[in-house]
């Protein structure tokens, strides 16, 4: 039992370690933008960085219990996401940054934006969150496939814990994304008090999101379906 | 209006930045090594009573700890068995995965990401193998992973 609990302290260190490693940077700093954009509404930020934590435990989770089981092998499972999800990633951003800078309206039609309207693309927002784990937890880079592969399978194989082990690990590299995410939030809104310019800053914190998404976009397209090294 | 003009200069200039890091650092992929590979899977296949072979392998994509990964290692190798180097007891050998006729290792190895491999070979037979996977570890302490890499070839040189 006590070799258990130092497993999962080391599944939380784990994730924490591949959370603060440089080569999700491009991805945390996205997430970070998205959780904390809309700084006025604490609860808010809380709740699609809850979302966002869920999302990354969901998809770590669904990866573990599978290995763990043996229905996939390690290096099949490994290589393969790390070769197509990265694809995709790319021009999802885009299309997200492209969402939120409004350049593209998938969900309304007409010009002035009403109250329900608003609600629909805040709901859109908190679920975007959820997504957004789930995409980023799988976008394995060499050192997040080296930590989870290499370092937490194997103890979640030794422990037999496709679940807990791997869910640990999933929270783990969301607990530094929130923490930012809500201190950018916390302290853009007081800058925004002192101002007295809040929905003027939420506005642009709005669009800066769109733009750091469209730039990490541009990022994944450029190395992973241009093949430019970096 | 002033959004489009402050959003497109700012693309072109991120663009412009990793184009500029593209040609600064382009591939340091070593490309005498890739082809000393193929010579030197010719002469395995000649019987020789022992060897050790330390693999890299990498991807298309070159990752700055990957590189790095690749450079100690290199070091590690190169300043603690210049002498095994030259008598061919133990070889150096960066390979790409993402190459067809290289992706057989995958399996072989049950790589999961870039590693680096040891093999163990006795009269032109692979007898034992590792992947040195605590390199990601310990890539902040370049001291610990020299050390680490070298005790572990040090391992299998003394197989014989």
């Amino acid at each position: 039992m006590e070799s258990f609990f130092l497993g999962t302290v080391s599944a939380v260190w784990l994730g924490i370690l591949t959370s603060i490693s440089p080569c999700p940077l491009a991805t945390n700093i996205a997430a970070i933008s998205f959780i904390s954009k809309q700084f006025s509404d604490r609860r808010r930020v809380l709740l699609a960085g809850l979302l966002y934590m869920i999302g990354r435990v969901l998809a770590y989770t669904a990866i573990g219990i599978l290995l763990v089981m043996s229905i996939l092998t390690v290096s099949k499972t490994a290589f393969i996401l790390q070769k197509y999800v990265n694809i995709f990633l790319g021009p999802i951003l885009i299309l997200a940054g492209l969402f939120l800078l409004e350049f593209i309206r998938p969900f309304f039609r007409g010009t002035g934006i009403s109250a329900e309207i608003q609600k629909r693309i805040e709901a859109y927002g908190l679920r975007g969150a959820g997504f957004l784990g789930i995409l980023f937890a799988l976008s394995f880079c060499p050192i997040s496939a080296a930590l989870f592969f290499g370092s937490l399978i194997p103890l979640a194989v030794k422990y037999n814990s496709g679940l807990i082990l791997p869910s640990l690990y999933g929270l783990g590299t969301g607990l530094p994304v929130m923490l930012f995410a809500f201190l950018l939030a916390v302290s853009t809104q007081y800058v925004a008090q002192a101002f007295s310019k809040l929905a003027q800053f939420e506005k642009w914190a709005r669009r800066i999101t769109g733009v750091i998404f469209i730039l990490v976009g541009l990022y994944y397209t450029l190395i992973y379906i241009i093949g430019i090294s970096m | 209006m002033k959004l489009y003009q402050s959003i497109i200069p700012a693309m072109i200039i991120f663009i412009a930045s990793l184009l500029a890091c593209q040609s600064g650092e382009s591939n340091k992929v070593d490309v005498k090594s890739e082809a000393d590979n193929k010579m030197a899977e010719i002469i395995d296949s000649a019987v020789v009573p022992h060897k050790v072979i330390a693999y890299y392998f990498h991807g298309n994509l070159r990752c700055a700890s990957c590189r790095k990964i690749e450079a100690y290692s290199r070091e590690a190798i190169e300043t603690g068995f210049a002498d095994k180097l030259k008598s061919g007891l133990l070889d150096w050998r960066p390979i790409n995965t993402d190459e067809s006729e290289n992706e057989h290792f995958v399996e072989d190895y049950q790589l999961y990401t870039k590693s680096l491999v040891i093999v163990d070979m006795k009269d032109g037979k692979q007898v034992a193998w590792k992947n040195l996977d605590k390199i990601w570890q310990l890539l902040n302490n370049k001291d610990y992973f020299i050390e680490y890499v070298q005790f572990e070839i040090n391992q299998y040189l003394a197989n014989d």
